[in-house]
């Protein structure tokens, strides 16, 4: 009896009641059409939730864990139902794909609100940065081993696509954080650009087919590290010139860059935010910057956040919170979330790689929701070129 | 840690000086299980109010024991070793500061060293604050701990007497496998005390209790390089968080304050000496980390009744205990953000956790504990201990850990009862040979575990735990002791005792865990 009477003493913690969430379709989507019966995933560090909108567009949640949550949802249609939906003419080719997005990061859901999510369009790009591995490995007496990064990229869409005159690029990592995302909406600050060489059609990518770029060195690492990659085979060396490193591999060479590092400087233990862009203008035209509050040292170029094809942001591991989400140099439309290899410091043969979406007559379709929280997954023993990983199908 | 040695030695180096002071009236060899007798008349000793100790003197003299101990088996749960290999030091002594003042001293010292253990390096791992951490890989654990108490009462000269209780406890565990930890315990109560006599046979009691306790745990280093070793907190449940290298720059105190007091009530006439006691306390208690981390606060209330009647019937003493304990611990878990600030002229950045919600009682933990006996004692007609002893007992235990938000729960309940007893099978002059044997079965009434969620923790803790709760148990145990006079020395009057035991507990699928040790001690005047 006293136990009963004790135990009802202490108050339990309640969830969030009636939280509600309506959605905004762009302005040019005729008025009848609502974001209705679509998918809503609520992320927190500890659980993840899905729910579905009604038929006017709005989701209401009976009851939830108070929590910080990232808050995505994404609907994706053809161009030709894109054309459908909209009360305006514009220019979109039947076969592109159309995404509509909303995210919210880290919204701290632990009071009944009512709020509106606008959602942004996105035109699909075919090219995706499909693996990034920076992590390094053990090599076979137990020593770091970090000269075997590399970056994949993968061609995404149905048709062949070049890589002739596009540009690979890291933003700058310094810390503290020189220029974050949430201070600068509309640029990335760069550390290095690499611009791939070739006249307009010289390096073609099949339709789900992929070309490997090694950060450092085009070798098979696995005779001085047995957990490493081979990367004899690469397409692109980051170098100066052809002819040195693997003769046999292509330079590709960083046109601009804030060191005198003549490799692409992916950091062993993060951060490394890799995008690719694309452009008219000749980028060593855009301005260069130092650091917030320096007047020396390293400067980092300016790139327009509209020329970027896709990026992936990868913060560092904190051994204690895990990866600070304040530190993203990507602005949401680039990369709605983050990932992270486990490893706070490297050495773990950690890759981070794309997810497989569909398998379409034999052409592998990577996941590509603008958010590498969700389409990037962890691969220890990463294998360039090879997407049967069957992590990658979670 | 210092400190403490110097007040440990100025303290029995006093208690030496004492019995210094009163061995002139020495006689004849000191009688260990008199004084066993005397202390369990001794009935406020089961409290924490020192001025209930004058109303049953025990003898003057100091009682020293030197304890090697080992236990193993499967039978434990699984944030529990699997083997403990353990040596104690202890002296506990009754005596005088002068006629009107009494003291009774204990010290303690052990070292052990608990074999097998994982996922938990703190001292309080079972129902107490969720907000631990440790390493999923076992290893080996040592402990030392140092134990000083000090009663001092005075002898009643009106209606009021007094008495003051201090406990001193500080202890170091270190764990001897990457990642390595070591925790530091600090552990102190100071308990003032008054009896009020209401008549010639009735006295009432009150003792107020204030507690301090602190645990801290620096941080952890590793000997070995392992990239993928894993590190994990806890908050309750299966909910966990493991991160590869994790144990970097992770340190942790648990910092307690403790307030309570218990009221007693006390009758004696020729024959019958009852003692009631109730009381509580209440804990509050803050989990730190750097920068002003903390996952959460714990804070718990305890409750505790005592009954102590004893009855006396020709040579025979009887004495009947009922005792209950009630624990209702809960834990607010914080929800924290790092902030990071930047002087915009230094360039510097300071960072520190800002809380930004907290639950309720995230976590709620309670347990309960009733057990009852009854044991009778043959008395020797000349009052030189006793000739035989036995007894029975019986009792209920029950334990619930509750996580909210989603709700996971584990709970267990157990009866238990069984006999003891002691017979004396040689006496002759002061020499003495008895055993004592202890017979006891536990049956689970009742056991439930719901989950929220399945992940490694559910796996390896929860479940293996479970299924400990589980099981029915029997318990043997038995024990030898010789007690002799030390006649080596004229002028001593020292008597010696040397014993050897050991026990087993039998559970369900063929789990046991047994023990055994050997003690050699003194009774000094």
């Amino acid at each position: 009896m006293v136990l009963l009477l004790i135990s009802c003493t202490r108050e339990e913690p309640v969830q969030v009641q009636n939280f509600r969430i309506t959605f905004q379709l762009p302005s040019n989507f005729k008025p009848a059409v609502k974001y209705s019966e679509k998918e809503v995933i609520f992320t927190s560090p500890y659980a993840t939730y899905k729910f579905v909108t009604d038929q006017n567009g709005v989701l209401t949640i009976p009851e939830i864990i108070p929590d910080e949550y990232t808050i995505n949802t994404s609907w994706e249609i053809s161009g030709a139902d894109y054309k459908k939906l909209i009360d305006s003419q514009e220019l979109v080719e039947d076969k592109a794909t159309i995404l509509m997005k909303a995210t919210l990061t880290n919204y701290p859901l632990f009071t009944q609100k009512d709020i509106q999510m606008a959602l942004d369009k996105l035109i699909m790009r075919t090219l995706l940065i499909s693996k990034v591995y920076f992590s390094g490995t053990k090599d076979n007496s137990n020593r770091n081993y970090t000269v075997d990064s590399y970056v994949e990229i993968f061609n995404n869409s149905d048709e062949r696509v070049y890589l002739d005159g596009k540009y690979l690029a890291l933003a700058e990592s310094v810390t503290p954080a020189a220029y974050l995302a949430k201070d600068h909406p509309n640029h990335i600050y760069t550390r290095q650009i690499c611009k791939f060489p070739g006249v307009g059609t010289t390096y073609p990518i099949e339709p789900g087919k992929s070309i490997v770029i090694a950060a450092r060195n085009a070798r098979d690492h696995r005779s001085s590290a047995s957990t490493s990659v081979d990367l004899s085979d690469a397409d692109f060396e980051v170098k100066d010139t052809d002819g040195t490193g693997n003769p046999d591999v292509k330079a590709l060479p960083v046109l601009s860059s804030s060191t005198s590092i003549k490799f692409l400087n992916l950091i062993t233990g993060a951060p490394n935010a890799v995008f690719l862009f694309e452009t008219d203008e000749d980028i060593m035209q855009w301005p260069e910057f130092f650091a917030p509050g320096k007047t020396s040292g390293e400067r980092f170029r300016r790139v327009p956040i509209e020329t970027v094809l896709d990026g992936i942001e990868c913060l560092k591991n904190n051994a204690s919170t895990g990866p600070d989400v304040n530190l993203k140099r990507f602005q949401d439309i680039v990369d709605a979330g983050f990932a992270f290899i486990n490893a706070t410091s490297g050495y773990t043969n950690e890759s981070l790689e794309r997810k497989v979406s569909a398998v379409i007559d034999g052409r592998v379709v990577l996941k590509d929701t603008n958010n590498s929280t969700e389409d990037f997954v962890i691969i220890k023993g990463p294998v360039p070129r090879n997407y049967d990983n069957p992590q990658l199908l979670n | 840690m210092k400190k403490f040695i110097i007040f440990s030695i100025i303290l029995l180096s006093f208690c030496e000086s004492i019995y210094s002071q009163a061995k002139d009236s020495v006689t004849k060899y000191p009688d260990i299980q008199s004084r066993e007798l005397q202390i369990v008349q001794q009935q406020w000793l089961n409290t924490n109010n020192a001025a209930g100790l004058a109303f049953s003197l025990v003898n003057k003299g100091s009682y020293t024991s030197l304890e090697r101990f080992v236990s193993s088996g499967d039978y434990h749960r699984a944030q529990e070793g699997s083997s403990n290999k353990a040596l104690k030091f202890s002296t506990q002594r009754y005596d005088r500061f002068n006629d009107k003042i009494y003291v009774r001293g204990s010290f303690s010292f052990l070292m052990n060293n608990e074999g097998e253990r994982a996922w938990s390096d703190v001292i309080n791992t079972y129902n107490s604050n969720p907000y631990i951490y440790g390493s999923s890989v076992k290893g080996d654990y040592q402990t030392q701990k140092f134990d000083l108490n000090l009663k001092v009462y005075s002898i009643p000269s009106g209606k009021f007497n007094f008495g003051v209780t201090v406990d001193y406890h500080v202890s170091d565990i270190s764990r001897q496998r990457d990642p390595r930890s070591r925790s530091y315990s600090l552990d102190y109560s100071i308990i003032p005390s008054v009896t009020y006599a209401v008549s010639k046979n009735s006295r009432v009691g009150v003792d107020l209790y204030y507690r301090f306790d602190k645990e801290k745990m620096p941080g952890l280093t590793t000997v070995q390089t392992d990239p993928n070793l894993k590190y994990y907190t806890f908050t309750g449940m299966e909910s966990a968080i493991g991160r590869i290298g994790g144990y970097r720059g992770f340190s942790r105190q648990f910092v307690s304050d403790y307030i309570g007091g218990a009221l007693q009530y006390n009758y004696e006439n020729k024959k019958i000496k009852l003692l009631l006691s109730a009381g509580m306390d209440a804990q509050w208690q803050e989990t730190l980390g750097d920068k002003k981390q903390t996952p959460g606060s714990y804070n718990s209330f305890n409750y505790r009744f005592l009954s102590n009647l004893l009855i006396k019937q020709n040579n025979l003493l009887h004495n009947f205990t009922l005792s209950a304990t009630i624990k209702d611990g809960g834990a607010d878990e914080h929800r924290q953000n790092l902030i990071s600030t930047r002087d915009t002229l230094t360039g510097i950045s300071t960072e520190t956790w800002v809380t930004i919600y907290t639950y309720k009682n995230r976590f709620v933990v309670k347990t309960s504990d009733i057990k009852a006996s009854w044991k009778t004692y043959s008395q020797i007609a000349s009052g030189k201990g006793f000739r035989w002893s036995a007894g029975l007992f019986g009792g209920y235990s029950h334990f619930s850990n509750i996580y909210y938000l989603p709700k996971s729960e584990i709970g267990a309940g157990k009866v238990f009862g069984g006999a003891e007893g002691l017979y004396l099978l040689f006496s002759r002059n002061e020499y003495k040979l008895e055993f004592e044997g202890l017979l006891k079965a536990g049956f689970k009434t009742d056991s439930y575990m719901l989950l929220a969620s399945q992940n490694e923790i559910s796996e390896n803790i929860l479940i293996p735990d479970f299924e400990y709760h589980k099981r029915n148990t029997a318990e043997i145990f038995g024990s030898l002791r010789y007690i002799f006079p030390m006649k080596f020395s004229k002028g001593a009057k020292l008597t010696g005792y040397a014993k050897v035991y050991g026990g087993n507990i039998f559970a369900t699928d063929s789990n046991n865990w047994s023990s055994a040790g050997v003690a050699i001690g003194l009774l000094t005047f």
